[in-house]
């Protein structure tokens, strides 16, 4: 009786362990699958000025209280970059370097603009000092994001030296944003775009191997 | 009056617990350093020498639970702090502040950090619990081999559960992101 006891207690001991792991294995997959499933490019928004269309010439002031022109055609040749950030929002403040490091890479094609809105100015202020942005334009207004439909953030919203729209989109990491540049130099929104101008007969294709 | 296995389960499991989050904080300490910051509760100066410092007192706690020294003394330290980070945490969540890193990052989990959830402060609660019970007395019955075959079982149950709880906390925090809110 004894021994049977003992046998039947250590082959407990060996299933409770078992079974911590595999609960504790499969949390670790679904876990995971989570970051795996996480949007790859920026996320575009469909309402709003769409990608290649001209942009309207918006004069913005920015936190100094200086004019900023955003939009149209620029007349040093620069492509534009605004980012859409808010004190608020925790994500901005991982991106903002994340956006300075890529402007500076990308040389001299492209000039960085910060936007926000808000009555807080002093909140700005000491925001844009935290984040050590005093050298970029760092615009409060609610028209323009009215104007760019931008819904979430960080947002952001590339136009090129000529005034077309060349990309928008939520963006969350370094590869969202590189996304965008990307889009600009191929002349392709989106990797949907391509398919729909490049591969007409793709959804066709997907459709007879589906069936 | 409480069965000594109990005391020495709970002192192997703290002993891990305090030193796998020492060298959690000690292997990203400018990491470490950022998510203090973002705690908001110190004054900018304290906060690289706390940050230092804060891997050294769970190193210290980890020995102490391990090598048996002044166990009234470990187990009520121990009690203070994780009831001071329950204390700082609860502070961030009443702030609405859900979306900083808790940094209490297990040393066996990896990838994302979790955010600030009330399922971490009532974890930190039942960790209070289980440091203060070794502070009841023992019946003073003498540990057989078969006692530690129990010991080492339990702590090995025990750490895997807290492993895959913590990911299971971190899930939610992640499908919460999804929803936006």
């Amino acid at each position: 009786m004894e021994g049977t006891m003992l046998i039947s207690y250590l082959i407990l001991w060996a299933l409770v362990i078992f079974l911590s792991l595999l609960v504790f294995a499969l949390a670790r997959q679904v876990g995971v699958l989570h970051e795996r499933v996480a949007p790859a490019g920026a996320l575009m928004p469909t309402n709003g000025p769409k990608v290649g269309e001209m942009t309207d010439v918006m004069s913005v002031s920015d936190l100094r209280g200086d004019a900023v022109a955003i939009g149209g055609a620029d007349s040093a040749g620069l492509a534009t970059l605004i980012l859409f950030i808010s004190p608020t929002c925790p994500v901005c403040k991982s991106l903002v370097p994340v956006a300075r490091s890529l402007v500076s890479y990308e040389g001299r094609r492209m000039r960085l603009v910060f936007a926000s809105d808000g009555d807080k100015i002093d909140q700005h202020v000491a925001y844009v000092s935290d984040l050590d942005i005093k050298d970029y334009p760092y615009l409060v207004s609610q028209a323009l994001g009215l104007a760019y439909a931008v819904s979430k953030l960080p947002f952001a919203v590339l136009i090129g030296s000529d005034g077309t729209l060349r990309s928008k989109g939520l963006v969350n990491s370094r590869e969202h944003l590189e996304s965008m540049v990307e889009s600009m130099d191929s002349g392709v929104a989106s990797l949907q775009d391509y398919v729909e101008k490049n591969m007409p007969d793709f959804d066709e294709s997907i459709r007879e191997k589906a069936s | 009056m409480i069965d000594p296995l109990l005391p020495t389960a709970i002192a192997l499991g703290f002993a891990f617990l305090f030193v796998a989050a020492a060298w959690h904080k000690l292997s990203a300490r400018g990491r470490f350093e950022a998510i203090l910051r973002d705690y908001r509760l110190l004054p900018e100066f304290l906060v690289r020498p706390i940050a230092m410092l804060m891997p050294v007192i769970e190193l210290t706690l980890g020995l102490g639970w391990i090598s048996g020294l002044s166990p009234r003394g470990t187990a009520l330290a121990s009690a203070v702090l994780l009831a001071t980070y329950a204390l700082a945490m609860t502070i961030n969540l009443v702030r609405g502040r859900i979306y900083i890193e808790c940094g209490c990052g297990f040393g066996t989990s990896t990838g994302e950090e979790q955010a600030l959830s009330s399922s971490l402060v009532a974890r930190n609660i039942l960790l209070i619990v289980l440091a203060l019970l070794p502070l009841a007395p023992t019946t003073g019955r003498d540990l057989g081999t078969f006692d530690f075959l129990v010991v080492v079982g339990s702590v090995l149950t025990a750490i895997l559960l807290y492993a895959g709880s913590g990911q299971l906390i971190r899930n939610r925090a992640a499908i919460i992101t999804w929803r936006g809110k």
